[in-house]
């Protein structure tokens, strides 16, 4: 490959996986919201009885 | 009592929901394809140009109007919009976020079903021995749908409707039990596919299984930066349409997901982790798979002349043979990866596709979440089906430009207008920062107010009035030739030449050449005429009908070739779009009665 290409694919490809990364590992470490008694999503609903 | 409740089951499930609606076929087929006719790598700075200006604030206006019609109860664009202006007009521009979805969903299942059809034949090596011309063909007697590449009979219709179950079953399990599962096994499997061809396609090397050339070399002219052609609007207006397309914008999917999230719960972040994923599949692993392997095999000058044919041509027509390249396990193992990951792309897609019409008859209808996804799958296969029968009359390409090209745009052209400027950016801002995990540029309330916009009416303008060979040039005030592909060519029926009477008892050529040879295969009529440019026309008709003219004749566009009982492609073509305009019209009166019904309970 050539220079300019070899450097253009890997500065884009470097940028376009590391903010895919930042976003979806913030995402997956999120910390719960503070004071929202019921979210969007089941899987963090407590099963029914428990309280 | 069933439980008629939609609900995700995570957030992670919601992400990779989301990223598999953009994550589709057009990844790996279209963009490559439009990288190579567009400057190679100079292709990539518009595009991401085109993603900041236009797809990152459009996510946000999606997920927004999602959540926020949500918070009513409305998961759908109709109502949603509705909620957000008291004019009439703008509930009915959100029927396109119904309409979109099920005539995408009715063309898209179909090449889907190709996707499934050739993981099989992939896996029991059918390809195994064939030549390039022989994978070429199979590919188009698959298309016939008369004709069996397993025994099975009807065999493109059989795959198409068990695709089609697959989609319907999938559905009536509902969000977090169906399509979230999906989404949780498909995209994973999709990036192990895509990762082991990227590999497979850069460690190509000249010499061995038969390449001619290193995979590098495919890469090399991809990202070879051609800053000239940044000057030429038809990179630009190809870099916007690869945005629309990649990130499912203007379709009502991405705000029938985001209104299943609550209104303290975060968006920005979840429209930012999707579409950047989105972004990796396409640039890092979409750029490394077909354009590599086949510049290795084929060379640049036959896969550019290839690319011409469009994306699907080179990964059914070319991708199995080159596989064969390397022996009968490895060809075994790459071809279950290819259509694998094509098919776990597509189903992605249609599931997205399937959830507004299924939330629309949930709301509105009060039907039951397994009714509504047999709705969704009836009415699939209704408007589906000309697709496959009279595939090669055009209904497939009418399908595609009418609802999964020209209403995308119109309708985000509409929605950026609504949000910004009826909604107004002050309540819109709000919409979108509520519950935020990140911070997000305030730089994006201007981008979103003035930016967007306007590029969205560029777009729909240049659309309209694109004129031949893009040669911006030739516009004037006292008129020019406009592009075949332009709404107002597509119109006036500019493509289809002297054929031009549904029912007719002659039929002519289309371009000018010579009768190259006359014979009958399949019992069919073939004239075989070699244009000026040297390529092969081929004219088929059935055996009924009697060829008039003879080996050596110089023909022009317009002179007769068969005489008989002929019906001509116009005739498919306009019913189809009569078809497409009804179901349209049709939607309006579901949103009519639905509003009355509204009105009548005092909901809305």
């Amino acid at each position: 490959m050539n220079t300019s290409a070899l450097l253009f694919m890997i500065i884009t490809q470097t940028i376009i996986t590391g903010l895919m990364l930042n976003f979806f590992f913030r995402v997956l470490f999120a910390k719960p919201k503070v004071g929202i008694n019921e979210d969007s999503y089941a899987d963090n609903d407590e099963p029914a009885g428990k309280k | 009592m069933v439980d008629n409740k939609l609900q995700w089951g995570s957030r992670v499930g919601l992400i990779l929901a989301m990223a598999g609606n953009a994550v589709g076929l057009g990844n790996f087929l279209r963009f490559p394809v439009q990288a190579v006719q567009n400057g190679g790598g100079a292709f990539i700075i518009p595009y991401l140009v085109c993603f900041l200006l236009m797809g990152v604030p459009l996510l946000f206006i999606e997920w927004s109007i999602g959540r926020f019609g949500g918070q009513f109860g409305h998961h759908t664009t109709p109502f949603a919009f509705a909620r957000m202006s008291k004019a009439r007009m703008w509930k009915y521009i959100g029927v396109f976020g119904i309409f979109s979805n099920i005539t995408i969903a009715s063309y898209y299942c179909y090449i889907e079903s190709w996707t499934m059809s050739y993981v099989y034949h992939s896996a029991v090596g059918t390809f195994a021995g064939m030549d390039q011309n022989s994978v070429a063909a199979f590919f188009d007697d698959y298309l016939n749908v008369f004709t069996s590449t397993t025994g099975i009979p009807f065999e493109a219709i059989v795959f198409f409707v068990v695709c089609l179950v697959l989609n319907t079953w999938v559905l009536s399990r509902g969000l977090s039990g169906g399509v979230e599962k999906a989404a949780k096994i498909g995209m994973p499997l999709l990036i192990v596919f895509g990762i082991f061809l990227a590999v497979k396609a850069i460690f190509l090397k000249a010499g061995q299984d038969g390449a001619v050339y290193d995979g590098t070399v495919g890469l090399n002219f991809l990202w070879t930066p051609q800053f000239d052609s940044l000057a030429n609007p038809k990179v630009w207006l190809a870099a916007a349409g690869q945005i629309f397309f990649t990130l499912s914008l203007g379709q009502g999917s991405v705000q029938c997901y985001a209104a299943y999230v609550k209104k303290k719960d975060d968006i920005a972040l979840n429209a930012m982790s999707a579409g950047w994923m989105n972004e990796f599949v396409e640039v890092v692993l979409g750029s490394a798979i077909i354009i590599p392997i086949s510049i290795g095999y084929l060379g640049i000058d036959r896969v550019v002349e290839l690319t011409s044919f469009g994306g699907l041509g080179l990964g059914f027509r070319t991708m199995p043979f080159l596989f064969q390249q390397w022996g009968p396990l490895l060809a075994a193992v790459a071809g279950v990866a290819f259509f694998g990951l094509l098919f776990f792309a597509g189903i992605t897609s249609t599931l997205a596709m399937g959830t507004p019409v299924m939330s629309f008859l949930i709301d509105e209808f009060n039907w039951r979440r397994s009714r509504a996804a047999m709705g969704f799958g009836f009415s699939v296969l209704l408007l589906g089906l000309p697709t496959v029968v009279f595939f090669k009359k055009g209904v497939f390409d009418e399908y595609d430009y009418w609802a999964g090209t020209v209403s995308l745009v119109v309708f985000a052209m509409f929605e950026a207008i609504l949000f910004a400027w009826v909604f107004g950016m002050k309540k819109g801002w709000q919409e979108i920062t509520d519950g935020a995990d990140i911070k997000v540029p305030a730089i994006f309330k201007y981008i979103l107010k003035f930016v967007t916009p306007v590029i969205l009416i560029l777009v729909f303008v240049t659309s309209l009035i694109r004129p031949a060979n893009d040669d911006w040039s030739k516009v004037s005030i006292t008129g020019w030739e406009v592009h075949p592909e332009s709404i107002i060519a597509k119109i006036r029926n500019d493509h289809i030449g002297p054929n031009c009477e549904y029912f007719t008892d002659t039929y002519y050529a289309e371009t000018a050449g010579v009768v190259d040879s006359v014979y009958t295969s399949e019992e069919k009529n073939v004239v075989a005429v070699v244009k000026e440019d040297q390529s092969v026309k081929m004219y088929e008709t059935a055996m009924t009908n009697s060829v008039v003219v003879k080996k050596g004749d110089r023909v022009d566009a317009g002179v007769a070739l068969f005489s008989g009982s002929f019906i001509n492609n116009v005739f498919y073509v306009d019913m189809s779009r009569l078809l497409l305009v009804a179901l349209f019209l049709s939607i309006c009166v579901l949103i009519f009665v639905a509003y009355r019904k509204r009105k009548k309970e005092g909901t809305i």
